[in-house]
């Protein structure tokens, strides 16, 4: 090939054709379908930024405070960080000393949703609290040989932030633009530093069983009330781009724009959300028991016993589904804090009402009765309880058990033997 | 009960067998060769030389002596030493010495294969732990945990790695890497003579994406490679990594006698010259062996081969750990299956080894006493490897090379001279293999945009930029060429096989039970995984029920038959383009673009101990086809009055079946790599034509040496010819059933060589 002219080269790149492109095959398809699906976008209102022409593209719309997105107006944000504010704890998703104009919301659309040098951030999207006004500040990547002045001018105006919210940007968007730093070397300002609050993670707290996915667009439609209509999916954003760089035409792409606007607008209802549910957990109106309890297992998780004591303790006092998942997070509660007692109150409690006693919490009083209270005749009740309920699995399973098989033997024949008076063997 | 004897007794045994010794073509004896030492270089950092001297070394060989200096004067060295002469260390003693000046210092260790990475992190940790210094050494493979993938990338100081993960997940991630590639020193390329065809050239063009990122972030790393017998390693690496290199081979290693033996299996069919067949005569020499538990390899050239005699020998040898002590190892197991393998190797458990070349390799598998080889392994070099493996350190060991009945087998066998006087052979890459090299631009681009006037491996690419802008890949913004699409460029292009999807295969015997068993390229699936083939894994047979080819799934079932099944592939060549012409005779000789259909025919069901045809079937699979490099032989069209239209055609065929074992002796490649198909009238030409054509797409370079060196080959195939003690054609030279194809195949080469 080396000694090949350009005109035979070209002939052998065509004859070669079908096997160097053969994973690539439907090009101009590609770009048929995305026109047949985004639609006739609509440009929002926009206003160009100020400042002399540049390779970037920076759209700015404003809300007013009283904009609803969704169930939440935007200026209850202010409410929410009140709340935050008074509350004395730590939590993930309390800032700490700001302001509604501290905090930015961020989301990036990209030319490929895999991790990786080739991946271009080709959309800058945020929004910010400006006085009465949010406004969403897109920076459009109008040539990949303008990346840049992009960062340069994003980086300058998100600077002053002190908290990222973003969703999965943690491991999704800041990533790509730290990779995307990375490439522009020592061309452009030092990555701003800030805190991160990825709402990904408490959404999948609260509602991973409840969701058929966590993708944004679902919590949205299934907690925020928000409606899209015309909405370009975030998947066809790439070939949308692409068609952009070939065509020059801004129509292509407003759809894309448009998708990320309501992203970001998104992240902040959803803030307001998640924030009410963790700050009014105990209440009804606010809350369900499924959430009461998700967010009861946060705060213990996180040191604060006395807010999940109090939750768990609201929901195990009620009827409903969660009130033995709740009686037994209690007793675990008090069991880790060496109440023995009040563990058994809660766990003794709740054995009662099951139809179908749990060979683990069988298990968990006889140890409470052998190794803390040293009552064996109890400790053995209980285990041999387990063994009934462990053969009535085993026949469910259609096996034949030999109750010398089960794994609960060795601490029978040791009850056994500690009852007897025997030797004391501890574990 | 006798006490079992051990190898020399054994050996005497075979020398005073009559029967045995009748069929030895040759018997050679390698003398024991005494260790050259030279002391520690005296600036060593102390640390490392206490803990070499805690591990018994006391001294240097001669070759790391010279390996150390080199690269601490800046050189990019090559070492070519045999198997088990301590080769590592002509790495890991600069890299370590430099790492105690600069704790900062970042190397990278490519081994082409996972498991022989992981042998040697053993080794180099335990080395590391020795000196005390902290340095930390890691591998960075598919079985690297992600927890600890984070630490490696900012801290490791020796990342370990295949050229695959390079390719994969190093390089397309590189702003993860910013701390390594800043301080990238050392690049050691491991068992550099793997790196040749189409594995070569691809990694040829990972070299220059590795230097092209080293680049940008400031480095500019230092080359340290080790090869094992070839013809040119420091070619190979100057073409591999395109910058000069000096060459290391003053070997200082002891090793043991070797007693290597040339064995012919015995005429069973004197006017046709057919030999019992190899695998025959393998089971029995390797059957002495293991009867006397002598650790003993097993290498058969094919896939069947491997499970044929792995179910023989299973059979054969009792033994007190059952059929477990003698094991199958080949491309096609799992990874699990194979490191049990070896673990069962080193420590005993397993006694034998049925291998395809996977072994050739340097994975330390322990020393192993005798190698018995089925059929010529098809390269100089090749058959040195595989008779590494047994007696790797010192003390006597043996190999036995079993001829089968090819001509490339008799060549060999009947002039050991060629094998043990002439230079090993040439590893050939093509670095500038158009699909490769567009397929490696992609992931270049992917990694860094390409700028105006950007080389790569020092050559304008300008043209395919454009050709991939053109394609939408890429996108052309103010004198740069960016990536420009939502895939990742890297998943999709294999280093290693030709075609890029392999075929999955799937247990169905149990249900409920479907399993993953393997895997097979596209175009061997044709003829080993067609609907009733029968496919054989770890010695069991499983016949393909279903080939859903589109899917690239073939669904097997375990069964128990006496016979293997052989498939036949019909081909079409049409030649695109005529490069080089030259005229010889009234003949010619061409070389240029073809296209090749390929289909594959019928199969037929072949009984194990007779040989013979029990039945057969159609095959039904969609023609494949691929544009490649050819060279070919045309003669005139006048020979059809002169000698006649058969006899012609039977002259082709005979021919074609000498050139496609002798031509590649010459070219120096894999017999599989280079394929033969006699046309009696080219589409091109209408001419009696022979084509040598290249198996990869867009070709490595054989078809050009072909071209070059026809007449040498054509030569060569005359001599085997004449020499051949059989009537009129035999397997051992122009095949069976063409009545006078010898004469014809004679008359043919002389229109040529007469000129």
């Amino acid at each position: 090939m080396a000694d090949t002219s350009g005109t035979m080269l070209k002939e052998q790149l065509a004859r070669y054709r079908s096997h160097i492109l053969k994973d690539n095959p439907a090009g101009a398809e590609k770009i048929k379908s995305a026109e047949d699906t985004h639609g006739p976008a609509t440009p929002p209102a926009v206003t160009l930024a100020d400042g002399p022409p540049s390779p970037i593209m920076t759209v700015e719309h404003r809300f007013a405070l009283s904009h609803r997105h969704g169930r939440y107006g935007f200026y209850e944000l202010y409410d929410v960080l009140n709340h935050w504010e008074s509350l004395s704890i730590d939590h993930p998703l309390k800032p700490k000393q700001v302001t509604a104009r501290d905090l930015v919301f961020f989301d990036t659309e990209t030319t490929g949703l895999y991790h990786g040098a080739g991946n271009l951030v080709f959309l800058l999207g945020y929004a910010r609290f400006e006085g009465s006004e949010v406004v969403v500040t897109q920076h459009f990547l109008s040539s990949p040989a303008a990346e840049a002045p992009l960062y340069q001018a994003f980086f300058t105006r998100v600077d002053d932030a002190k908290y990222w919210l973003t969703y999965n940007g943690k491991s999704f968007d800041w990533p790509q633009v730290r990779s995307r730093h990375t490439l522009l070397r020592g061309s452009i300002p030092a990555l701003p530093a800030f805190e991160h609050i990825d709402l990904l993670y408490p959404t999948r707290r609260l509602w991973a069983d409840q969701l058929p996915s966590c993708r944004l667009a679902t919590v949205e439609r299934q907690q925020l009330e928000v409606v899209r209509e015309g909405d370009t999916p975030g998947q066809m954003a790439p070939i949308l781009y692409f068609d952009y760089l070939r065509k020059r035409d801004m129509d292509v792409i407003w759809g894309v724009l448009t998708h990320n606007e309501w992203d970001v607008l998104s992240l902040i209802s959803l803030y307001i959300h998640l924030s009410w549910k963790i700050l009014r957990y105990r209440d009804s109106e606010m809350a369900s028991d499924r959430e009461c309890f998700a967010i009861s297992r946060w705060y213990e998780q996180l040191g604060h016993d006395g807010l999940a004591q109090r939750g768990y303790e609201k929901i195990a006092l009620r009827s409903g589904p969660f009130r033995q998942p709740a009686r037994l997070a209690m007793g675990r509660l008090l069991k880790r804090q060496g109440d023995w007692q009040g563990c058994l109150e809660w766990w003794e409690e709740g054995l009662s009402e099951q139809i179908l006693p749990s060979e683990e919490l069988l298990l968990e009083l006889s140890k409470i009765y052998e190794h803390h209270l040293q009552d064996y005749r109890r400790a053995l009740d209980y285990a041999e309880q387990a063994r009934t309920v462990w053969m009535g699995k085993q026949r469910s399973l259609r096996r034949h058990p030999v109750a010398a098989d089960s794994p609960h033997e060795r601490r029978l024949e040791r009850l056994r033997n500690k009852l007897a008076g025997g030797s004391v063997e501890i574990r | 009960m006798q006490p079992r004897p051990d190898l020399s007794q054994l050996l005497q045994q075979l020398r005073d067998d009559p029967g045995f010794m009748e069929q030895v073509q040759h018997w050679q004896t390698l003398p024991a060769r005494p260790a050259q030492s030279v002391p520690f270089p005296t600036e060593l950092d102390p640390r490392i030389s206490e803990a070499l001297k805690r591990r018994g070394i006391v001294d240097l060989y001669t070759h790391q002596a010279t390996a150390y200096s080199l690269v601490s004067f800046g050189q990019n060295i090559v070492t070519v030493t045999p198997t088990a002469s301590g080769k590592s260390l002509c790495y890991h003693l600069p890299i370590l010495q430099a790492l105690t000046h600069d704790a900062k210092t970042r190397s990278l260790y490519i081994f082409p294969t996972k498991a022989l990475a992981q042998d040697q992190k053993a080794e180099l940790v335990e080395l590391i732990a020795g000196t005390g210094i902290s340095i930390k050494s890691e591998t960075y493979d598919g079985d690297t945990p992600a927890s600890i993938r984070q630490h490696i990338r900012t801290a490791g100081n020796i990342v370990i790695t295949n050229p695959d993960m390079l390719h994969t997940a190093i390089l397309p991630h590189h702003t993860q890497w910013v701390a390594f590639f800043e301080n990238l020193k050392y690049v050691v390329i491991d068992e550099l003579h793997t790196y040749r065809g189409v594995f070569g050239s691809h990694v040829a063009n990972v070299v220059r994406r590795l230097k092209r990122i080293a680049a940008f972030y400031g480095g500019k790393p230092q080359f340290i490679a080790t090869s094992a017998t070839i013809a040119n390693p420091k070619q190979l690496a100057e073409q591999l990594v395109e910058e000069p290199f000096v060459l290391v081979d003053n070997n200082g290693a002891p090793t043991g006698r070797k007693h290597f033996i040339f064995y012919n299996p015995p005429v069973v069919n004197a006017p046709l010259n057919i030999r019992r067949s190899a695998t025959l005569e393998v089971r029995d020499i390797a059957g002495r062996f293991l009867t006397n538990r002598i650790q003993t390899i097993v290498f058969a050239r094919s896939r069947v081969r491997v499970e044929i005699l792995l179910t023989y020998l299973q059979d054969s040898i009792k033994t007190p750990l059952g059929a477990r002590a003698i094991r199958g190892y080949r491309g096609g197991y799992l990874p699990s299956e194979r490191r049990e393998i070896e673990r069962g190797l080193r420590e005993g458990e397993i006694i034998g080894v049925v291998s395809t070349n996977a072994l050739e390799l340097g994975v330390d598998i322990g020393q192993l006493q005798a190698c018995v080889i089925t059929g010529y392994p098809g390269s100089i070099a090749s058959t040195w490897q595989q008779a590494g493996r047994s007696g790797r350190r010192q003390g006597e060991s043996v190999v036995v090379m079993v001829g089968g009945s090819t001509p490339m087998d008799q060549y060999v066998l009947k002039h050991p001279e060629y094998f043990f006087e002439s230079s090993p052979e040439t590893a050939r890459i093509n670095p500038n293999n158009l699909i490769i090299l567009v397929d490696q631009l992609k992931c270049a681009a992917y990694e860094l945009p390409f700028g105006e006037g950007d080389l790569f491996g020092g050559q304008n690419v300008t043209e395919i930029l454009d050709f991939l802008v053109e394609a939408e890949i890429l996108h052309h913004a103010q004198g740069k060429w960016y990536w420009m699409s939502d895939s990742f460029p890297a998943h999709e292009i294999s280093l290693r096989s030709a075609s890029q999807e392999n075929v999955v295969i799937i247990d169905i015997s149990e249900r409920g039970q479907e399993r993953v068993i393997g895997e097979m390229d596209r175009f061997s699936s044709l003829t080993l995984l067609h609907e009733e083939a029968i496919y054989l894994h770890q010695g069991i047979q499983f016949q393909v029920e279903k080939l859903d080819y589109a899917e690239k799934k073939a669904y097997v079932r375990e069964v128990q038959v006496d016979y293997y099944t052989d498939a036949n592939l019909a081909v079409q060549l049409k030649v695109l383009t005529e490069d080089e012409i030259r005229d010889q005779g009234s003949s010619s000789l061409g070389r240029g673009e073809v296209s090749v259909h390929a289909m594959a025919t019928i199969f037929k069901k072949i009984k194990f101990e007779t040989q013979e045809n029990v039945g057969s079937g159609p095959i039904h699979l969609p023609e494949e086809e691929f544009h490649t490099t050819a060279a070919w032989i045309s003669f005139s069209e006048d020979l059809f009055q002169t000698l006649g239209k058969d006899e012609v055609e039977r002259g082709l065929v005979g021919l074609a079946h000498v050139l496609g074992h002798v031509a590649p002796l010459f070219v120096m490649c894999d017999p599989r790599d280079l394929h033969v198909v006699p046309q009696r009238k080219a589409v091109h030409s209408g001419a009696p034509t022979i084509f040598l054509y290249d198996r990869y797409p867009g070709g490595v370079g054989l078809s050009e040496q072909v071209y070059r060196d026809a007449d040498v080959m054509l030569q060569a195939s005359d001599r085997l010819i004449d020499a051949c003690p059989c009537e009129s054609g035999c397997p051992s030279c122009t095949g069976v059933g063409y009545p006078s194809s010898k004469r014809l195949a004679r008359a043919l080469i002389q229109c040529l060589v007469d000129a």
